[in-house]
């Protein structure tokens, strides 16, 4: 080897680190570490805020729900979620069911159906709106008395708001009707992530 | 060269001893990836698909534990038959793989399920998926392996050469393996003895090169003097390894409705064929800088040694600048007194003596 290889050998690197150098390679992978999962814990907490989605018929809106919310199947919904954090007996949900196009209206016709179906029924707001892709919705709030039932012991006062829309399931025209309830004690809490539903879904008024 | 440290301060033994092989290693890895071969041959002739309707359904959970424990079982059993010598690096390995699966068990999984909630949301979409292993996922995995080894066999004496680090990593990756494949056994990846089979042979050669190579990077900056962030670097490295080699797996099987294919062991197969095979060159390159700079430090040291008295007469004799003269006899031996022979000595004695003076006198 020449002088002028000899230039290009660094002989100190071929001898085991000091302490101290270990120690600070160490420390290095431990920031490393905390770098990423500091970055992972802000990514999950986002995703957490996004939707999973339910696809209706190709062209038709797809539904969005919370990713974290619990699905359980249901007989004639197409979709029910469950919120896991809910603390009620009637636990938060969003439900869709698609169901036979009616005759009159949608703003006069599904109203009255709602009366006829929940007991104590109370309307708050009713809203004639558009929906992302142009089409025309009923956004429909109220509240009703859900007495005994399975999950629920005593009579509770339950907040919902529906958003009605007529879609083409390939074959024919159908109702979609998607029920975001609520206890009323919960409504506030829960409220939040169904505007930001409904913000997904494009709902806006005319 | 910084100051502090001269060729004399560096010992050629000690580098010569840090460049040794183990090609117990390279065996029981090839075993690992001829065994991976025969179940995908397995696999693609149909031999497991006949073999599955003979197997009653009773042991089924029994066989999911088995499959599971299965390639770690046989990389530590041939690994350990090779090194049937070496108590210490057998019981250091078997160790590093019973602690490693263990603490998966007790940390990661728990983290993952219940802190970070990866079931919630990871397969949201391609990206999350990729984000989440990036992010979450891999770094907690590859922590855990290289705590195993930073604090299990980095401090001590039985990471002695440099191929040592990627064995170690390979025993503490397969721990994790084992663990993944314990607790996916009882989900659809395991519907099937051929989908159990292509799963867990992914999944361990997978975790084998991760391994492997983050104890390579542990090895380097426990023999050498590297710079601060060249371990943050190989750790970010397995890390990006990592989330890309599994998160390719998951989009492969993807198209074979989430389950194992042979698509999926062919990329794995691939991945640590090149993995090994450039682990290997780098563990020579190293292996020969190490026995080179033995060599140089020889050189050096023997260049810089103090003469001995007798290299500096033979090199005068050699340049004629010293006569040589025969050296007078020896004096008789005095074993044997006799009081007649004494005078005689002493006359001799004075007869050396004053020709010794003359000499020196006619030298000067």
């Amino acid at each position: 080897m020449t002088q002028f290889d000899e230039a290009f050998v660094d002989a100190s690197a071929f001898q085991p680190p000091s302490k101290w150098q270990a120690r600070s390679s160490n420390l290095m992978v431990w920031l490393t570490l905390a770098m990423l999962l500091v970055a992972g814990w802000f990514f999950k907490d986002w995703m957490m805020s996004q939707f999973r989605y339910l696809a209706l018929a190709e062209g038709e809106p797809a539904i969005p729900y919370p990713a974290q919310w619990q699905p359980q199947p249901a007989q004639d919904l197409a979709l029910q979620v469950f919120d896991p954090d809910s603390q009620s007996p009637f636990t938060a949900r969003e439900n869709v069911a698609i169901l036979p196009l009616p005759d009159a209206p949608i703003a006069i016709a599904w109203p009255e159906q709602r009366q006829q179906q929940l007991h104590d029924y109370h309307e708050t707001d009713r809203l004639l709106v558009t929906l992302k892709d142009g089409r025309q919705a009923l956004l429909l709030s109220y509240t009703y008395v859900e007495n005994g039932s399975e999950e629920v012991d005593g009579p509770r006062v339950i907040t919902a708001q529906d958003l009605v829309f007529a879609v083409n399931d390939g074959q024919a025209d159908r109702l979609a009707v998607v029920t975001l309830a609520a206890d009323a004690d919960e409504w506030e809490i829960v409220s939040p992530t169904y505007q930001r539903i409904l913000r997904q879904m494009g709902v806006t008024a005319p | 060269m910084p100051p502090n440290v001269s060729y004399s301060d560096i010992r050629a033994d000690d580098l010569r001893s840090v460049a040794q092989g183990r090609r117990s290693f390279w065996f029981s890895l090839l075993f690992l990836a001829a065994m991976v071969i025969l179940v995908g041959v397995a696999v693609f002739m149909g031999w497991i698909a006949y073999l599955e309707p003979l197997i009653p359904s009773q042991f089924w959970p029994a066989l999911q534990t088995v499959l599971a424990l299965t390639p770690a079982v046989i990389w530590l059993v041939i690994f350990s038959l090779w090194e049937y010598k070496s108590d210490a690096l057998r019981r250091t390995t078997f160790l590093l793989w019973l602690v490693t699966a263990a603490l998966y068990l007790v940390t990661v999984s728990p983290l993952l399920a219940h802190v970070f909630q990866i079931n919630e949301w990871l397969d949201l979409s391609w990206w999350s998926e990729l984000a989440g292993r990036l992010l979450i996922i891999a770094p907690l995995e590859m922590f855990l392996i290289y705590l195993a080894l930073r604090y299990g066999v980095y401090p001590g004496t039985v990471l002695k050469i440099r191929t040592d680090g990627p064995i170690f990593g390979v025993a503490a990756a397969l721990g994790v393996a084992t663990m993944v494949n314990l607790l996916t056994s009882r989900a659809p990846e395991f519907s099937s003895l051929g989908q159990g089979l292509l799963f867990v042979s992914e999944t361990a050669l997978g975790y084998a090169v991760l391994g492997a190579w983050l104890g390579y990077f542990l090895g380097q900056a426990r023999f050498k003097r590297t710079n601060t962030f060249y371990l943050a670097a190989g750790f970010l490295l397995t890390i990006i390894l990592h989330a890309l080699f599994f998160f390719s797996l998951g989009f492969l099987n993807a198209r074979n409705l989430f389950l194992s294919s042979l698509d999926g062991l062919i990329l794995a197969g691939l991945f640590a064929l090149l993995g090994f095979l450039l682990l290997y060159w780098r563990l020579r390159q190293g292996n020969k800088a190490f026995m080179h700079m033995a060599a140089l430090v020889e050189i050096k040291n023997e260049a810089s040694s103090p003469k001995s008295m007798l290299e500096d007469v033979m090199h005068l004799v050699e340049n004629n600048q010293l006569e040589v003269r025969p050296s007078p006899p020896p004096p008789p031996p005095l074993n044997s007194y006799d009081p007649g022979d004494e005078i005689d000595e002493l006359e001799s004695l004075k007869q050396s003596w004053e020709s010794l003076i003359a000499e020196q006198e006619a030298d000067k």
